[in-house]
């Protein structure tokens, strides 16, 4: 029996954003859930839980960081998180979060698929 | 014209004391007079309250000139000195002037005592206008040095607290608004004797807030004007005192003489600076005055820094809005590169529909940060023509209704109104107003927009059902680089801190005029007027 593709939750308050990288993802044979900010994200993992989170920093109503707070004391580290901000340092930002690896927004989808590949594997 | 001055008068004879009160009102004085003849009680009285005149017995049995002149300077008090004597010789009274008196009189000739306190009066008047003036000069040299150096906010405000200490006060507290509230920098500054942890706590845990009804602080804040306490008594501190806690304090503190001055900067209250003395009366209306300017100054370095700490994150918060939808950009045309030609076919429209909609977005974004440069730089030009505002209305409804497929623009009227306006502006002040509707109303739902023709205006007005705007926040929303929501959940909502600050500077310039209506949890409605030029009919 082989086993079922990561699923990846994306994590973003931009619904193109959203849009695009859950498309960039299940083209490459993942499974992908959505959320638009901190809270929906908290409540898309409980719901499924996901194998790993790429997360934006900057949302309303619940930002990256209250979210990876949250998050790290209800499931401790064995979720990944990866950054995706636009902001100006994506490795502090992803520092400040106990974050796997980052990427800084504009980023090549290459890049996305080798840091997912290198944190949940193959699809 | 009568003249109020207290005095205290060194001597055995209360018959003389007498004479010499009589004397003073004969010149045109009120005296208030106290007298002492020994040291423990000189003391006392000198520490107790601000005297202006010392008048002090030349020959008493127990209590000599000389000890009494070295109170007057262990006080540190530069008031001045009359030696008042039966007879006193030359050679002894150039000894007494030395040893600090200002002036003799002789007893059997006080018809000159008069003149003389005058002129000693005006003396001490000089002198103290003299020490403020170099104290300020050298204030505003540090004031000046923190606008050159540039160090960052919190630093500014630390140091605008030290320019007043040890100099011209025994301590001080500087409070300097940065993003909402008055309170939001703290800095304190004492003299070493001076118990600072207690200086900060009292700075800390209670700011002086408008609401408050203390007789000093609230009052200041409510009136916006420098306020003096020339000498601050223990009723007073109660009346000021939230709690016990705060009354400790102040007491442990002693402010016996304090002047609060209300920062203004662009109208705004920015900043409230704290000067306290422990020597009742220590401050007058001349040290107020010069108080004033060195507050000015102070409010004006302090709110430098803040801009220049504001106008940092601007650009930090601008880069990071633009780059969001680059990376939309970017990602949409990637995944269109790596799909077969037939797949690519069946995703076309849609993705095209993307990009287009986040190249407005960020044409609107780069369009605000280039007209807030411009404005700063004052080349904001507003080129007039004749102008379809329904067109706009029409057009503008349409460009943010594909921002967000969760929320419905509703027209709910548009009358047919041409106005002489510059277009570019009036759809940036659209689009914006709109943009705000829908990115403060998270939960989706109804934006309401009128354009009502009236006599002589026409008012347009954009209503969403969505968060509203804290009351607190309101005075500030059209407020350069203002962010209401900074501290909330909304902080991080999409928001550079110009678009309502351009708004309303777009609309004021076309002749028009700008409101809003909020409430928490309830929604806001903005609202615009622009005079009308056209012809009717």
């Amino acid at each position: 029996m082989t086993r079922p593709s990561p699923l990846v939750l994306i994590v973003d308050d931009d619904p193109d954003m959203l849009d695009l990288v859950e498309q960039a993802i299940v083209d490459r044979g993942y499974r992908a859930a959505r959320a638009n900010n901190g809270e929906e994200a908290l409540a898309r993992t409980a719901e499924a839980e996901p194998q790993l989170i790429l997360l934006d920093m900057r949302m309303p109503v619940m930002d990256g960081w209250s979210f990876a707070r949250v998050f790290r004391e209800r499931y401790g580290r064995l979720i990944p998180i990866i950054v995706m901000t636009a902001a100006e340092d994506s490795k502090l930002r992803a520092d400040e979060v106990g974050a796997e690896a980052d990427l800084g927004k504009p980023f090549e989808l290459e890049r996305l698929y080798e840091v997912v590949a290198d944190t949940v594997g193959p699809p | 014209m009568s003249e109020r001055l207290s005095v205290l008068i060194v001597d055995d004879s209360e018959d003389d004391a007498l004479l010499m009160a009589r004397e003073l009102r004969r010149s045109g004085f009120e005296p208030v007079t106290r007298r002492v003849d020994a040291a423990p009680a000189m003391t006392a009285a000198l520490a107790e309250r601000p005297w202006e005149l010392l008048l002090v017995d030349y020959r008493m049995p127990h209590f000599g000139v000389e000890d009494a002149l070295q109170l007057v300077q262990q006080a540190g008090l530069d008031v001045p000195v009359i030696l008042v004597s039966a007879t006193v010789g030359e050679e002894t009274a150039v000894a007494m002037m030395k040893a600090g008196a200002h002036d003799f009189v002789l007893k059997n000739n006080l018809g000159r005592l008069g003149p003389a306190v005058m002129r000693e009066l005006r003396d001490a008047d000089v002198r103290r206008r003299r020490r403020w003036a170099e104290a300020a000069l050298e204030i505003l040299a540090e004031a000046g040095r923190l606008v050159v150096e540039g160090p960052d906010f919190g630093e500014v405000v630390r140091r605008a607290a030290g320019v007043a200490v040890p100099r011209l006060a025994a301590w001080s507290i500087v409070y300097a608004r940065d993003r909402s509230s008055i309170s939001d920098a703290i800095a304190t500054a004492c003299r070493p004797e001076i118990d600072c942890a207690a200086l900060d706590e009292l700075a800390r845990n209670y700011p002086p807030a408008l609401e408050a009804a203390d007789p000093v602080f609230g009052s200041a804040l409510r009136t916006r004007k420098p306020t003096l306490v020339s000498t601050v008594s223990d009723d007073e501190l109660v009346a000021m005192a939230r709690d016990a806690r705060h009354l400790e304090l102040l007491r442990a503190l002693e402010p016996r003489s304090l002047i609060v001055i209300p920062q203004i900067a662009r109208e705004q209250l920015v900043g409230i600076l704290v000067l306290a003395a422990q020597r009742p009366g220590r401050y007058n209306t001349a040290d107020l005055g010069i108080a004033k300017e060195i507050g000015g100054r102070v409010a004006l370095v302090v709110e430098n820094a803040r801009l220049v700490r504001a106008r940092e994150e601007f650009i930090s918060t601008a880069i990071h809005e633009i780059k969001t939808p680059i990376a939309v950009i970017k990602t949409g045309v990637q995944l269109m590169q790596q799909l077969a030609p037939a797949r690519r076919e069946e995703r076309l429209p849609e993705l095209l529909a993307r990009l287009d909609r986040q190249c407005n977005r960020l044409s609107r974004l780069v369009t605000d940060v280039l007209e807030v440069s411009r404005l700063d730089l004052n080349r904001v030009t507003i080129t007039r023509r004749r102008t379809d505002l329904a067109a706009l209305v029409e057009r503008a409804v349409g460009e943010m209704q594909e921002v967000s497929d969760r929320h419905t623009l509703i027209i709910r009227r548009n009358d047919a109104v041409t106005i002489e306006a510059d277009p570019d502006r009036i759809a940036q002040v659209l689009t914006n107003l709109i943009g705000n509707a829908i990115k403060y109303s998270p939960a989706g739902g109804a934006v309401e927009i009128e354009s009502r023709r009236s006599d002589g205006s026409v008012t347009v007005s954009v209503r969403d059902h969505g968060i509203g705007i804290p009351r607190e926040k309101q005075g500030r929303i059209f407020e350069r680089f203002y962010r209401a929501h900074v501290g909330t959940p909304y902080e991080h909502a999409s928001s550079l801190g110009v678009g309502l600050y351009l708004t309303h500077e777009f609309v004021t310039r076309h002749g028009g005029r700008m409101w809003f209506e909020s409430q928490e949890g309830v929604g806001s409605t903005f609202a615009f007027s622009l005079p009308l030029t056209e012809d009717r009919g």
